[in-house]
């Protein structure tokens, strides 16, 4: 806090701002919210020392996990797993509802096919790697 | 002829385990394998052998159904990684009916082409075969 009492004291005080982040009014991507330090003297005014804005916004990003990315890195698992896994059990139930009225040799056929897409999704969604892995 | 080497006996088998037996039969003799029950009514049990190098579908316990994505071998020649106009030629002939399947995991669409007389289904991606689904014969006319 800022106090009077001694003129040539060197005053300080810190708070916060928020600031919206992507743009427009509430800030698409969301809030950071920036810490500051007020510096100054008491008989010239406060005068606000320089913060480098990048790092407390990178500092409070880390932080609260706004703006981190979310695809996989450079040695990570690719793609998303949970989507093909949902989108295969749709396509499963889809199939599934064909089965009705098929022959013995139809239904051998088509469950081969259900099996082939629940075995490459979960493959997805296990995170198995691809190259790594001898399966097809 | 290696370890990873499956050789399918159409209509008949692959490797040791013979379509229409009772899985219970193999599983005291097998080394490895994992077993997933299936999810639906109209799934079957998964018996996923040696780390899976063959998936085995079983339905109250018969073989109904084996899957081959590392090695079947057809008269001696390897299927799995063939390009398929040449396994055509050498070994399967024409199919009877082709089908397409987008997979969602691998994110491709693959050829399907099924074949009556090997009771079987391949799987291509890119022209090469990539699985290999296989059962025994089934007439048209059985329910």
């Amino acid at each position: 806090m800022f106090s009077n009492d001694d003129p040539t004291l060197l005053l300080a005080t810190t708070g916060a701002v928020s600031v919206p982040l992507g743009g427009g009014a509430s800030g698409a991507l969301g809030t950071a919210v920036i810490a500051f330090t007020l510096v100054g003297q008491a008989t010239m005014g406060p005068e606000y020392k320089p913060v480098d804005l990048t790092a407390a916004v990178q500092g409070q990003v880390a932080q609260t996990g706004l703006l981190q990315a979310n695809d996989a890195g450079e040695n990570e698992q690719h793609g998303d797993g949970g989507r093909a896994w949902k989108a295969a059990q749709n396509r499963i139930k889809d199939l599934e509802g064909q089965m009705l009225g098929l022959n013995k040799k139809e239904k051998k056929a088509m469950k081969n096919k259900i099996k082939r897409i629940r075995q490459d999704a979960e493959k997805k969604r296990s995170g198995q790697n691809y190259s790594n892995s001898y399966k097809r | 002829m290696n370890d990873n080497q499956v050789i399918w006996i159409p209509t008949k088998s692959v490797d040791k385990f013979e379509y229409g037996k009772d899985i219970n039969n193999y599983l005291s003799a097998l080394s490895k394998y994992s077993f997933r029950e299936k999810e639906t009514e109209s799934d079957w049990d998964t018996y996923e052998i040696d780390d899976g190098l063959i998936e085995v579908y079983a339905g109250n316990d018969k073989i109904e159904s084996i899957c081959c994505r590392v090695s079947c071998l057809l008269n001696g020649f390897e299927l799995i990684g063939a390009n398929f106009s040449i396994a055509k030629t050498r070994e399967l002939g024409e199919p009877d009916r082709m089908d397409q399947e987008y997979l969602f995991g691998s994110e491709e669409l693959q050829n399907i082409y099924e074949y009556d007389q090997f009771g079987a289904q391949v799987w291509v991606s890119k022209g090469e075969i990539v699985a290999v689904f296989s059962s025994e014969f089934i007439a048209d006319d059985e329910v």
